[in-house]
């Protein structure tokens, strides 16, 4: 080919990968890629540096690894991390969906390169995110002040529900699991230990105890079973937001049954929904609606 | 600045990375953005859309149908980024989480599963070494509502708006269906109006597509934000300080004033005439709403209303 003298990095190392790539029904030994691919250098030693040199630019610059077998001096690509049809939906994604609050992703980065114009789907992260993420790639302890106490945190998972982002995990002072939604986050989140200092419980439900973040699921008070009669118009929002299942219908309106654990969550959602919402039963329950608004017209 | 090899490994992955997903790119766009030489960095680009390497039969082979290079240095996506193609690594974990949310949100409009995608994102979710719950929060009538929009029909259907209680019927010309502050919306002209509002799309009750066909616009717009300011309500309360995290959200806070009891005053702004109930309606009798003294007949008239359903 004649060109060994004039080549230039960026093009040997993609030659090599386009070759090796070529190559994979018969992967290439040593003395093969040096041949065949342009602007390798004579003599043993010095071929198999700038072979090694360029294998380490092609993962570390490309993400293309390679492995190589010492018995048969024989190169093989990796195989890909994605396919080129996922690579290809997740820009298709990237393209309509605008991730704020992670930063500016670069520019390599699939997705990076994207226009931007067409954008109709913005999803907003709480800016602590990415610390409580790092932190739990890390098994890193971190603190941070919630509701004016500082808290000591082996944060477990992340997760987004009803709207909201929750991390979600062991708390050291009370040494039990606790779930804090991130945007109420009074301070920075700061490590409070080195990498590896604690390990995600094996029986560790992430999607759980997420949902779990609902006080319906996991407040103080007894849990009962709540019937709640609903106007048509509002049962789609109060099971769509709360939960629960329609079990009974009664004038046109509807009856559903939720689970409760926290009396107080449950009034301040039931009253939300003005007099299209009654509770019906338990006892315990009605008697704590009733006395809250008694107790407001006794004022 | 120097152009060494680092940094065109690095230019040039940018480059080729925006061709592939822009379909085209300028590469004097690149040499600014990157402040090197628009020469070199053709150079560069040459180097890589242009390589070549022998076969073991000795028959040169070029890699030249992936990108086309253009007498006007703008590189063009032919075929496919053949590098991307090759590569082993799973991307960055914060490039990853950004990958998972948007490809999340985006399943959430497809009409059917799409298994690249959801095979994609069970990639990304082993990358992450973190465990991330994203919730299926596609409400009931998005695929309906973005069915409308597609086939340019009319959307008629039931409502309950923000701030209220009572539900009420709607036909719209639906231009645009979008995502935004955690919630879907489609935004389009009400038959009879020349505004174009948006509706949440979790609070239409029922909805269906009109045989009514009507002309698509150009460029719809997504809003900045909603002005609500005409629906505001401003109330003044003294409470413990604790149970300002109990108020119903949005609203705003004005200057808190401590008293010496571990209570508070403040003036909160609430939009909504059904927020403004709420709000009445949750706060204890430890909480004393202080004016104006229509705030404070509407309480106690709203509270026996609500207490008569007992």
């Amino acid at each position: 080919m004649g060109r060994r003298a004039e080549s230039r990095p960026v093009e040997r190392v993609v030659a090599l990968a386009a070759y090796v790539s070529e190559r994979a029904g018969s992967p290439p030994t040593r003395a093969e890629i040096v041949t065949d691919v342009p602007g390798y250098p004579e003599g043993d030693e010095a071929n198999r540096k700038a072979l090694r040199r360029d294998l380490s630019d092609l993962a570390e610059h490309f993400g293309i690894e390679t492995d190589c077998d010492p018995a048969e001096d024989r190169y093989r690509l990796r195989r890909p991390f994605l396919t080129s049809d996922e690579r290809r939906v997740l820009i298709a994604a990237a393209t309509i969906a605008q991730v704020q609050g992670l930063g500016e992703p670069d520019p390599d980065d699939i997705g990076g390169g994207v226009d931007e114009y067409g954008r109709f789907i913005f999803i907003t992260v709480p800016h602590r995110t990415l610390a409580l993420f790092e932190a739990i790639r890390a098994r890193i302890p971190v603190t941070f002040v919630y509701h004016g106490r500082t808290r000591t945190f082996h944060a477990y998972a992340l997760g987004e529900m009803t709207s909201h982002w929750y991390v979600t995990g062991l708390e050291q002072e009370s040494g039990g699991q606790r779930q804090f939604r991130i945007d109420r986050i009074e301070s920075d989140v700061s490590p409070a230990g080195a990498p590896g200092s604690y390990e995600v419980p094996g029986d560790f439900d992430a999607p759980e105890a997420i949902r779990g973040v609902d006080p319906f699921r996991w407040g103080p008070d007894p849990k009962v079973t709540a019937r709640v009669l609903l106007g048509a118009d509002h049962v789609q929002g109060f099971v769509g937001e709360y939960g629960g299942t329609v079990v009974d219908h009664i004038d046109g309106d509807a009856v559903v049954e939720v689970e409760v654990a926290h009396y107080d969550a449950f009034r301040w959602r039931l009253l939300s929904f003005g007099t299209h919402a009654r509770v019906l039963s338990p006892p315990a329950l009605v008697d704590h609606v009733r006395s809250h608004l008694t107790s407001i017209v006794r004022t | 600045m120097r152009f060494d090899k680092i940094r065109q490994f690095e230019v040039l992955n940018a480059v080729l990375a925006a061709a592939e997903e822009r379909g085209t790119v300028s590469l004097a766009e690149f040499a600014e953005r990157f402040d090197v030489d628009l020469d070199a960095l053709h150079r560069v680009v040459a180097d890589a859309v242009l390589c070549e390497f022998k076969t073991s039969t000795g028959d040169v082979i070029g890699f030249t149908r992936s990108f086309l290079l253009t007498e006007d240095e703008h590189l063009v996506l032919d075929e496919s980024h053949w590098l991307r193609d090759l590569v082993s690594v799973p991307p960055e974990p914060e490039a990853a989480l950004r990958l998972l949310l948007a490809g999340s949100a985006a399943s959430a409009l497809a009409p059917a599963a799409v298994p690249p995608l959801d095979s994609a994102l069970e990639k990304l979710r082993s990358a992450l070494s973190a465990e991330v719950v994203v919730t299926d929060a596609r409400p009931e009538w998005l695929p309906l509502v973005e069915h409308a929009r597609r086939a340019h029909k009319r959307l008629r259907f039931r409502y309950v708006k923000d701030g209220h209680t009572e539900a009420s019927d709607r036909e719209i010309e639906p231009h645009i269906v979008f995502s935004k502050w955690g919630h879907w919306y489609v935004g389009g002209r009400p038959v009879g109006a020349e505004t174009t509002p948006s509706f949440r799309i979790d609070r239409i009750i029922s909805a269906e597509v009109s045989d009514e066909e009507f002309e698509p616009v150009d460029t719809p717009t997504i809003p900045e934000w909603f002005d609500l300011s005409a629906a505001e309500h401003s109330v003044r309360l003294r409470l413990p300080r604790g149970e300002l995290t109990s108020l119903p959200r949005p609203h705003r806070l004005g200057e808190i004033s401590e008293l010496p009891d571990g209570l508070v005053e403040v003036e909160v702004v609430i939009t909504g005439d059904r927020r403004l109930d709420h709000l009445l309606v949750i706060l204890g009798p430890e909480c004393e709403v202080l004016g104006p003294p229509k705030a404070i007949d509407r309480r106690r008239a709203y509270t026996e209303e609500l207490l008569a359903l007992y």
